[in-house]
């Protein structure tokens, strides 16, 4: 079964090339418009990944974090956070809030693909 | 009798010490000079008298008996001239009898009686001589030089009582001032718009003004509270820390809670008395910056905003060129990701251009240009445009009433009306009607766009004209709204002096009405 990837974005366009930039590791990339469906998806789905953006409605991507690190259901998620926000005090706070990786937009879609790339690796050497 | 031709030394000591004692019961000046010239025409049975004190280098007249008040009043002698002013000048005691020759003793103030003879001395306070007393005998007794020293001793009492009147008079002056000094700090103390608190060594409140009352939300009398129940977040050591020492200040915004809402308060700290090592208190000035910490958080959120806003374009326009770059993807995939990156580009675009509008609008910079706007042409055309881009929708116009002429910046009307009708395309995933309503009415044109879209969720009705305000929905992705049409629509609008809404009927569609204000009596004046 491919593994699977979670894009937590509301904006269309950044969803797709989330998609595009990671369509050669043949991983199923699953979407979610804003936090709480995030975190719904994430139960649900159970994704090996969630890509997270910090600025979105309703729930945003600090709290999604928080939440699924609480869940024990959820807290195995590879969470890689990604935001304009480029303050050092965001990053800390990602770090602390259990996320494994922080990517500023900016990104380049080459530079995702290869953070997604050495999780990737890493959970296939785990399933070994 | 004492000070008559022939008192005897004992009988002088007692009337020098009645004049003592007479004089001893009153500090006001103008009794004193009453008291010595009656006294003192009394003893040497003068017939008539006058004490003439120094002023601006002139004698003027004081007090005097058997002189009519007009010359009493317009007499200003200069020193050194006549009688008076000899003895003024030199200081020294003169006795005059008889006819005067001497042209020094002129007698300069005009009289009806025939003075015989004139005693008259210098009276002196310790910077000087400041006037002179004169008795005078009109009928044949006339003074002897006997009577001098006794003279001198009645003048030197009479000094005496007059300087100390003086110095009362003096001291008196300047409590007074001092007290309405101290008045006047007091009304600035009371009525600064700026808090003052000041508390003693031990931290307790010692005087406080209306302003901190009021800032510190204290409805009964503080002084004598702790400082520490008044501001509880102020360690009362840090701040005397800090404001210690030559030049030491305390300076820090604390929050305040109250049912009122929050305040913060920005306190200024600095050591009370002359001596900074060892001071006797602390002053607390108390400053109100919740309205500038409010600018402050809300330009920094702005700025936070605008980067983001400005970040996800261009993402999306710099990831897509790099893949393409990098990768081979076949030529519908690549018209896919350069139209997406073309749209990405305008939007960019677009957002930089309502940035400029809003930061223009709101610092007040933009000058409408009024020129008269045909407004239901204004909106057929806005309209027409929709309908070419949008198949999907049916864009209609209603024109009710008859439209008053309107004066008015037409550019930015447009403006308003494009972002009204794409916020109606943009929240309407499933398409359909789009109605716009443009009614002449007394006070003015009403326009309204209504549409069939997913509608305002009511709680969120008042933030829509936020900048960068999006009502969450997880039904629609945000394609491509800068989040600042609906602000930029209000400035416009509130600009041209009119009012913009929004309702959610049955939070099912959307309808945003706007109300133009116009000058409808002018024309039908002028044309009358």
């Amino acid at each position: 079964m491919p593994h699977r990837i979670l894009v937590a974005d509301d904006e269309a366009h950044i969803v797709e090339l989330v998609r595009v930039s990671l369509e050669e590791f043949g991983v199923e990339v699953l979407d979610a418009p804003d936090g709480e469906a995030a975190l719904a998806a994430a139960r649900r789905h159970q994704p090996e990944i969630l890509l997270l953006d910090v600025m979105m409605p309703r729930v945003d991507g600090f709290e999604v974090c928080r939440r699924l690190k609480a869940d024990p259901l959820t807290r195995g998620i590879i969470v890689i956070m990604f935001t304009a926000k480029a303050m050092e005090a965001d990053r800390q706070r990602a770090r602390e809030l259990g996320a494994q990786g922080y990517v500023t937009k900016p990104f380049s879609p080459l530079q995702l693909a290869s953070v997604v790339r050495e999780h990737l690796r890493g959970l296939s050497s785990a399933d070994e | 009798m004492v000070g008559g031709q022939e008192s005897r030394p004992r009988e002088q000591l007692a009337a020098l010490y009645e004049i003592g004692r007479a004089l001893n019961s009153t500090l006001e000046p103008d009794e004193v000079l009453d008291l010595i010239l009656g006294m003192t025409l009394d003893l040497f049975q003068a017939d008539a008298g006058s004490i003439m004190l120094i002023q601006d280098d002139h004698l003027r007249i004081r007090r005097a008996r058997g002189l009519p008040p007009e010359v009493v009043e317009n007499t200003v002698v200069p020193l050194g001239q006549g009688i008076a002013g000899w003895v003024a000048r030199t200081g020294e005691m003169l006795l005059l009898n008889g006819r005067i020759e001497d042209p020094r003793f002129r007698n300069l103030v005009p009289r009806q009686d025939e003075i015989s003879s004139s005693l008259c001395t210098p009276l002196r306070s310790r910077e000087g001589v400041i006037g002179v007393m004169m008795v005078r005998r009109a009928g044949s007794t006339r003074f002897s030089r006997s009577q001098l020293d006794f003279f001198a001793s009645v003048a030197d009492q009479a000094s005496l009582a007059l300087e100390n009147a003086r110095l009362f008079q003096s001291e008196q002056e300047r409590s007074r001032q001092l007290a309405l000094e101290q008045q006047k700090f007091r009304a600035i103390f009371r009525d600064m718009a700026d808090g003052v608190l000041v508390v003693d060594l031990g931290g307790g409140v010692t005087h406080l003004n209306d302003a901190a009352r009021r800032l510190l939300g204290l409805h009964q009398d503080a002084p004598g509270m702790p400082l520490s129940e008044v501001l509880p977040h102020l360690p009362l050591h840090v701040v005397r820390q800090a404001a210690s020492g030559p030049g030491g200040v305390f300076e820090a915004d604390i929050k305040l809670h109250s049912e009122a809402g929050n305040t913060v308060l920005r306190v200024t700290a600095t050591s009370l008395g002359a001596d900074p090592v060892a001071p006797e208190g602390l002053v607390l000035l108390l400053h109100d910056v919740t309205e500038r910490v409010r600018v402050e958080r809300m330009k920094s959120e702005f700025l936070s905003a605008v980067s983001h806003e400005l970040k996800t374009p261009l993402t999306t326009v710099s990831g897509f060129l790099e893949l393409m770059l990098n990768r081979e993807y076949d030529r519908p995939r690549q018209e896919q990701y350069l139209s997406i990156s073309l749209t990405e580009a305008q939007r960019l675009q677009r957002l930089i251009e309502d940035l400029l509008t809003l930061s223009r609008l709101e610092s007040g910079q933009f000058r409408l240009q009024p020129a008269p706007v045909l407004l239901d042409q204004l909106a057929a055309s806005v309209l027409a445009g929709f309908s070419e881009r949008y198949p999907g929708f049916h864009f209609e116009l209603r024109v009710e009433g008859e439209l008053p002429p309107l004066e008015a910046d037409g550019d930015l009307l447009t403006q308003v009306l494009v972002n009204l009708v794409s916020n109606s395309v943009k929240y309407s995933p499933d398409g359909g009607d789009v109605r716009v309503l443009v009614r002449g009415e007394a006070q003015g044109i009403r326009v309204s766009v209504e549409d069939q879209g997913i509608g305002i969720p009511r709680d969120k009705i008042p933030f829509v004209f936020d900048r960068f305000y999006r009502v969450d929905n997880s039904l629609t992705r945000r394609t491509g709204g800068t989040g600042l049409g609906l602000a930029n629509a209000r400035y416009i609008v509130e600009g041209h002096g009119g009012t913009i809404w929004a309702e959610s009927p049955a939070e099912k569609g959307s309808r945003f009405t706007f109300v133009l204000p116009c000058k409808r009596n002018e024309v039908g004046e002028s044309e009358a």
